[in-house]
């Protein structure tokens, strides 16, 4: 690729208000999201529990003489007075400032819930229990933390938790915002053909500088804003080992350190990128309007939001993959029923889609010249 | 002069290849809403003649043997003490089963007053029971335990319930099982317009309104020419964009009502509904406007805060000189609000969010009073919404007015 074609670009596509605009405000939202997550008490262990534990003692209140009689009934009545001892437990941990008592009570809380599972909660039918896969979402950090002498934190305030919190956020809208930098990637070309239409670049090249581009865009304010976030939050509540787990999902659900996670979040991201460029480049190229892009563009990703039933048979479509969160936790394999659904088969059919897209892309643009 | 314009602003408009898709957006929106979201809504104090049956054998039997329990301690000789369910049991059981029994006979009779008073009586009496005599014979539904205070939330819903259930008694219109789950066309509309729903409306209008101003570059030559003041201009193209967006809403609520009408019946703008003060200890705690009330404000509130961002997409189109940042900028000003400040008790916490223009923009919970539960504090309905959609108003006209004064700033770059 000629550097001189990507310098020029690069350069239009940075001095782009759409595209400045957009960048400030992902490295402002990672970075200071932080005081909303202060006001509202977001991930605060003690009020994410309470929630779980009134709708335990409520089930536990529903159950009289009669029904605990019966051996089923009697076994979830059993578990979920145990489960309200475990959440006393994390209670006092957190009290107390106890962090050791509070994943303790945790872990143990995180193991009655998923052997509740065993009889379905019979008798229970209003419990507001996590479904399992989420339990073990959460147990495996619970335990990599014990494994790796890492001190808990039990709120979403400090640098290490805060970065989790803030990529989990991230990761559901970064297709969006890959969306909108690229919506108009084509129309320049398209809106001054007589200008540009001379300039001796290989199709290929100007794919290839676009991709290049709106990766700049992209990976380095997600970069910034990670190390943002995590200072951000470091200066003002305390930092936190950057080896704090988060959960991700390979071929069972487990957790990996913390760099590691913002290391596979950046890879993916470039992934993509390079699908919604091309996507991009073709829904220019076919409807000649950014919003009519950004439009199918969106709806390319609400596919996602289908009923679950369906979502099997969506497997082979991009929009399964564009969540980077859904991914990487193992949500969208729950979801599908199918183990094989992890990054690894995200990077591959979005990859595949956009080579379709890069070679529908050539097509396209060959058949306008001709005409 | 004006008229031609006008008239070649909406043709622009119609034939916009964006306002097009809007528009498909829009319809798809509204049918996904009526096919499926309707349907799947899941009513919390639903009609339910076989729970109600459940309750009153159960309670029977439970009677029966309470009373055999205080027939043992009224022994001599003896000195059994009545278990509390017991004592709590030939205390209370006897109204409900009253009530229960009643609602049994007008279920059958398919006699919706009887129904609805009877009912109104129960969830008065059973809240009291629960609430303020903590008896731990009954308990509100798990649903309301979806934020940590489940006490509060049961409180509340029963109350509104009960409320509600006396609104319809004293709003004279046909009631049946829809009306009082609230699931006809025009109950289910009124319901869903807010939170996100509306949101999503008004980035429509931001996304309608961006390109008013770039597109006539496509025009240049012509346009400049025109013999129009820049704001005969400015209000052309608002009257357009007014029109266009409100002609969408009127598209997705006819589309919505042919879908739910059919199902649950249309309902009845002489129906009434409820609206929440701000305390349930006041002495009134809701008051029962008509469904065509709510409509007439949900109406003003909507033209109002659509005006406001017809003309804040324009304002920052012309101060920024650049679509796309106008339509980031409304909208990220659009859902502000709810993502930073919408959560439990933040008004009482932080008073002055009553007067952010940015409070209201999610119409149906300050319409409804819904609000001012979020907010633990009264006062977060119609008036002083439409007080604070005012004065964003008369802002940003001041703004435009002195933009339409000055020379520097060309409607067409």
């Amino acid at each position: 690729m000629n550097p001189n074609y990507f310098k020029a670009n690069f350069k239009i596509a940075i001095k782009s208000k759409k595209n400045f605009l957009l960048v400030c405000l992902l490295i402002i939202f990672m970075t200071f999201f932080l005081f909303v997550v202060e006001s509202q008490e977001i991930g605060d262990g003690v009020r994410q529990w309470r929630d779980y534990a009134e709708s335990v003692q409520v089930n536990t209140d529903y159950f009289d003489g009669s029904s605990l009689r019966n051996k089923r009934y009697k076994q979830t009545y059993d578990n979920l007075n145990k489960q309200s001892a475990y959440i006393a437990d994390l209670q006092n941990g957190e009290a107390f400032n106890d962090p050791q008592s509070y994943l303790k009570g945790s872990e143990n809380l995180i193991k009655t819930m998923i052997a509740g599972y065993r009889n379905n909660y019979k008798g229970a039918k209003t419990l507001n229990v996590p479904a399992k896969y989420e339990l073990y979402q959460r147990l495996v950090s619970y335990k990599y933390l014990y494994k790796h002498h890492i001190p808990i934190v039990m709120n979403s305030e400090s640098s290490s938790t805060y970065l989790i919190y803030i990529l989990s956020l991230v990761g559901c809208f970064i297709f969006l915002y890959v969306l909108f930098v690229s919506s108009d990637v084509w129309m320049l070309k398209l809106n001054h053909p007589t200008v540009l239409k001379n300039i001796p670049y290989r199709i290929e090249d100007e794919v290839k500088g676009k991709i290049n581009i709106n990766l700049a865009l992209t990976v380095i304010p997600l970069l910034i804003g990670m190390i943002g976030a995590y200072l951000f939050a470091g200066i003002r509540n305390g930092f936190s080992d950057l080896r704090y787990p988060d959960v991700f999902y390979f071929t069972k659900i487990t957790a990996i350190s913390l760099w590691l996670y913002c290391l596979l979040f950046l890879l993916y991201s470039i992934v993509i990128v390079i699908f919604a460029t091309s996507l991009t480049l073709v829904l220019n190229q076919i409807t000649k309007n950014v919003y009519l892009s950004i439009l199918i563009g969106m709806f390319v990703y609400t596919i996602s939001f289908l009923p679950e039933k369906m979502s099997k048979y969506l497997l082979w479509l991009p929009s399964t993959y564009l969540n980077i969160t859904k991914v990487f936790n193992g949500t969208v394999a729950n979801i599908t029923k199918f183990s094989f659904v992890n990054c690894y088969m995200g990077v591959f059919v979005l990859m595949v889609w956009s080579l379709i897209l890069m070679i529908s892309f050539r097509c396209l643009v060959d058949k306008g010249r001709d005409a | 002069m004006k008229w031609h314009y006008f008239l070649f602003q909406v043709k622009t408009f119609f034939t916009n290849p964006k306002n097009i898709g809007l528009y498909i957006v829009t319809a798809l929106l509204a049918l996904y809403f009526g096919i499926v979201s309707v349907p799947d809504h899941h009513v919390i104090n639903r009609i339910d003649p076989y729970a109600i049956k459940k309750e009153y054998k159960d309670d029977t039997a439970f009677l029966k043997v309470a009373k055999k329990e205080f027939l043992q301690a009224n022994k001599p000789n003896l000195t059994v003490i009545p278990s509390q369910g017991a004592k709590n049991a030939i205390e209370t059981y006897p109204t409900i089963l009253k009530y229960d029994k009643k609602r049994l006979v007008a279920l059958k009779r398919k006699d919706w007053r009887t129904y609805t008073l009877y009912s109104s009586k129960w969830f008065k009496y059973v809240d009291h029971l629960i609430f303020v005599k903590e008896n731990k014979n009954f308990m509100y539904p798990v649903e309301y335990g979806h934020n940590g205070i489940y006490k509060e939330n049961g409180h509340f819903g029963y109350q509104r319930t009960h409320h509600f259930y006396n609104a319809l008694l004293t709003s004279h219109a046909n009631l049946n099982k829809n009306v009082l789950e609230e699931n006809t066309a025009l109950q289910r509309i009124q319901n869903s317009l807010s939170g996100w729903t509306t949101l999503v409306l008004i980035i429509i209008v931001i996304f309608c309104t961006a390109d008013i101003f770039p597109r006539d570059k496509k025009y240049r030559t012509v346009i400049t020419n025109i013999p129009l003041s820049k704001s005969t201009v400015l209000w052309v193209k608002t009257a357009v964009v007014e029109l266009g967006v409100l002609l969408d809403f009127l598209m997705a609520f006819i589309i919505a009502v042919a879908c739910i009408a059919p199902r649950y019946g249309l309902g009845s703008f002489n129906l009434r509904t409820t609206f929440y003060t701000g305390r349930l200890y006041f002495k009134i705690p809701f008051t029962y406007p008509t469904l065509g009330m709510y409509y007439l404000q949900l109406l003003i509130f909507t033209v109002v805060i659509t005006f406001i961002f017809i003309h804040l997409t324009m304002l920052l189109s012309l101060l920024f000189r650049n679509e796309y940042v106008a339509e980031i900028v409304a909208s990220i000003v659009a859902v502000s609000g709810k993502v930073f400040y919408f959560s439990m008790g933040m008004g009482f916490v932080h008073p002055f969010l009553q007067r952010l223009p940015t409070t209201y923009f999610t119409i149906g919970d300050s319409l409804s009073g819904n609000l001012s539960y979020m907010m633990d504090s009264p006062g977060w309905g119609f008036n002083e919404g439409i007080n604070s959609l005012m004065l964003t108003v008369i802002v940003i006209e001041a703004i435009i007015f002195l933009i339409c004064r000055t020379k520097k700033i060309p409607l067409i770059n």
